[in-house]
């Protein structure tokens, strides 16, 4: 992809890919969260990219392992537009663990950007400062899981200053990840969201103003039926689980247990991740 | 006078004829040579059969002594010549004489310093090739009667009972040279040791663990069940102290017992590799090996200058279980690839090219990640993203390809295990009467095609007897799509089907076989 140089908000940068993602009137979010996030942080980022993706929502965020690569890959992949700022030099070579992520960015609606050029080396600074143009790039900042002592706070701090509104999503209060986003809702700093409406409202793109198509609203009384024919799926309406811990709620064997979760995986119901089931 | 004491050399699992020469000179200076390749515990043997002659109230002769082991250009190593070298200078000497029929036995056994023999390793492959050899050319040349003699071996009384298992020869345990000399003197014979029924010593062994000392861990039971069923691979994942070195351990006793024939076969490794302890006659049980990641892969596959078993021999037809399957080195790991295959091994050495059976079952068990708590309920995971990523590159893809079982076993909450009884859970002897039925249907099934076992079907066996039909076959053809199965993959979801429709004595392959066997395959690692 060919680097061009150019001005954001007066600071120079590099950038790579789509230059249409920057238009004024483009509606963008940052994402941005714990690099150890949890297997809620990705639930919550899976149930609420794709909405916001729908809605025409850019997403930002900072190509960092954990939330940050969650957000841009499920954006990606449901055909969202994403723009990573990079916290090293442009052309840096990634790691091999990066790389699927950056063919994702290659084939879909995607802009790369950084302020250092060339192949400059990452420093903890540097991404201090790539937060400021995250931020400065979008209408709102959502943290998804972070930590008290974090980058994600600096990136609430740049919030601040920049007079863009944050949003936090709730996290377990057991949770180390979530102590930082808790006490931001805690102390007023941050709005509380509890679903991908509370986003739109503070984008200014009500449901009722979607751009693109309406919001798949998964209503009440569909998911009645569904766990009339497949009582499994009422055992995970709450959290993930193993076979072990469902054969013995279910009152069946292990391998019923399995037989019915293949059927379930099959219908796109549930899907499994580090040795627990979850519904999709 | 020159006398001649028959013997065997062991090379690897092969067994060769020795001839024991010994001359007593009549002139020359006194002294005792050994001459025949022999290494230093064959040439120690001097000082050991000279004590123990004097020792046992015999005189060792004051004149010169040589002994030569024929064939001279093989290499012979141990000590299980002391014996035919004892009774050779005895002979020649004159202290004793012996009949004929004592001079057409074959002697071997280790001596100690006051005469008495030792347990010596080796002896079942010495009972089995005095069978073999019952009436050799050589005898015939001899133009002795051979006619309803049975072939006769003089052996240590501790390792009696392993060479007596084999029918049709006539075992002498000797206990001391004393005890030898009064036998040729024809004052006190030694009496016959009975042959011993492998049969009867085939039996329920106790093993470590029953299933039901595990608790819960449902799902990887059922996986281990499978396992034993079909003969599959298993890798268990899961955090430190969930039970998977323990559901390891209880394996092998829901594994079918061992057969007469497959115990003479695994016996005959351990008799060569000295693991069978004094009076000890077969290997009863099969092996479970649990080598420790620190292993080389000569410990591993076999070798050293006269290449010797290794691990995966010693599992033969047991289970070879591998803890901590990530920390073992990568090029000890793809060595496996090979026997895993084949079910042998070929050491090649400068001494040597030995093959030896190695058909185990594997058994492998990983942390999900480096410090062992990723996903775990309570316990936080500080390993970072890359980490990660890089503990699950340890393990090669092809020998997870060659794994077909794969099965998460979750944290054990401390609260289940204080509840004392887990009264549902099912015994290792009814898992194992399931497990032996499954085995006989494929024994049927494969009765033409040289194979025992599911997981030992080739490509061309999958398609004969893995047919699927209607729904299970529609299954199939989403869920590869779904899960991206690979073609390998995909034979391999396969077999587990089949070994699955077996437990549940099925001819036809269903949907559910197929559903479960999906869950079983390659994700979490």
């Amino acid at each position: 992809m060919e680097t061009k140089e150019m001005k954001v908000m007066g600071v120079k940068v590099y950038c790579k890919g789509d230059l249409g993602l920057l238009d004024e009137g483009k509606v963008r979010l940052a994402i941005v969260g714990s690099r150890k996030m949890t297997d809620y942080g990705r639930r919550v980022i899976e149930k609420q990219v794709p909405v916001l993706v729908q809605a025409g929502v850019v997403i930002v965020s900072g190509f960092m392992y954990g939330v940050d690569q969650a957000a841009h890959e499920v954006c990606l992949d449901c055909g969202g537009e994403t723009i990573a700022v990079l916290g090293w030099g442009i052309d840096r070579g990634l790691s091999i663990e990066d790389e699927k992520l950056y063919e994702k960015f290659i084939k879909g609606k995607s802009l790369m950007m950084s302020e250092y050029y060339g192949e400059a080396m990452a420093e903890q600074w540097m991404f201090v400062q790539r937060n400021r143009i995250v931020v400065g790039l979008s209408a709102a900042v959502l943290v998804v899981e972070a930590a008290v002592k974090s980058g994600t706070m600096t990136s609430v701090r740049w919030a601040k200053k920049m007079n863009k509104p944050v949003l936090c999503v709730p996290g377990l209060i057991t949770s180390k990840v979530s102590e930082g986003a808790n006490g931001l809702i805690k102390s007023g700093e941050a709005k509380m969201v509890t679903g991908v409406e509370d986003i739109l409202e503070v984008l200014g793109l009500k449901p009722g103003q979607m751009k693109l198509g309406g919001v798949p609203h998964q209503s009440v009384q569909d998911d009645g039926d569904l766990t009339k024919v497949r009582p499994l799926l009422r055992w995970l309406e709450n959290e993930g689980m193993e076979v072990d811990r469902l054969a013995k709620l279910m009152k069946r064997s292990a391998s019923q247990v399995m037989v019915e979760l293949t059927r379930l995986e099959i219908l796109g119901q549930v899907e499994q991740r580090g040795g627990k089931f979850y519904i999709v | 006078m020159l006398v001649r004491v028959r013997s065997v050399a062991h090379v690897g699992l092969t067994t060769i004829p020795v001839e024991v020469e010994v001359d007593v000179a009549s002139k020359g200076f006194p002294g005792f040579n050994i001459v025949g390749l022999a290494n230093k515990a064959v040439d120690e043997a001097k000082e050991r059969v000279k004590t123990a002659i004097v020792n046992s109230g015999m005189a060792f002769p004051d004149k010169r002594i040589t002994v030569n082991l024929a064939p001279a250009d093989i290499p012979k190593e141990g000590s299980a010549y002391d014996l035919p070298m004892a009774v050779g200078i005895l002979v020649a000497s004159k202290e004793v004489e012996w009949s004929d029929e004592d001079a057409r036995a074959v002697y071997y056994g280790e001596l100690g310093l006051d005469g008495k023999l030792r347990h010596t390793k080796g002896g079942l492959l010495v009972g089995l090739w005095v069978k073999k050899s019952g009436s050799t050319s050589e005898q015939i040349a001899r133009k002795q009667s051979v006619s309803d003699e049975k072939p006769c071996v003089f052996v240590p009384v501790e390792s009696a009972n392993g060479v007596a298992v084999v029918s049709g020869i006539e075992v002498k345990p000797v206990r001391d040279l004393v005890q030898l000399v009064e036998h040729f003197k024809g004052d006190k014979k030694i009496k016959s040791l009975n042959n011993i029924k492998s049969t009867d010593l085939i039996e329920a062994a106790a093993v470590d663990f029953d299933m039901a000392e595990v608790i819960g861990q449902e799902q990887a039971k059922r996986a281990l069940e499978i396992a034993a069923a079909g003969g599959h691979n298993v890798l268990m994942v899961g955090p430190p102290g969930s039970g998977k070195t323990m559901l390891a351990k209880a394996l092998p006793g829901i594994l079918p017992f061992l057969s007469e024939e497959e115990s003479m076969e695994v016996s005959r490794i351990y008799s060569v590799m000295g693991l069978l302890g004094p009076g000890e006659a077969l290997v009863r049980r099969r092996s479970f090996r649990s080598p420790h990641h620190s292993t080389s892969m000569a410990g591993l596959i076999g070798g050293g200058s006269n290449p010797r078993p290794g691990e995966v021999s010693m599992a033969h037809l047991g289970v070879l279980f591998l803890d901590e399957m990530a920390e073992f080195p990568r090029t000890v790991m793809e060595a496996l690839r090979q026997p895993m295959e084949d079910g042998w091994v070929v050491i090649s050495r400068a001494m040597g090219r030995m093959k030896y059976p190695a058909d185990f079952m594997l058994v492998g068990s990983v942390n999900p990640c480096p410090c062992g708590y990723l996903g775990h309920p309570k316990h936080e995971c500080n390993c970072s993203f890359r980490q990660v990523a890089r503990y699950k590159q340890r393990i090669s893809g092809p020998i997870l390809d060659r794994i077909d079982l794969h099965v998460s076993v979750p944290a054990v909450e401390i609260d289940k295990l204080t509840v004392s009884s887990n009264e549902s859970a099912q015994k290792s002897s009814q898992i194992r009467d399931k497990v032996m039925g499954t085995r006989e249907r494929q024994t049927k099934r494969f009765s033409g095609d040289g194979i025992y076992t599911n997981a030992q079907m080739k490509n061309k066996q999958v398609k004969k007897y893995c047919q699927l039909g209607g729904d299970a076959e529609r299954m199939m053809r989403i869920a590869a799509e779904k899960f991206a199965v690979s073609a390998r993959g995909y034979f391999r979801l396969l077999k587990v089907s089949r070994t699955i429709a077996d437990l549940d004595e099925s001819e036809d392959i269903a949907e559910r076989h197929v559903a479960e066997a999906l869950q079983y395959r390659i994700k979490v690692f």
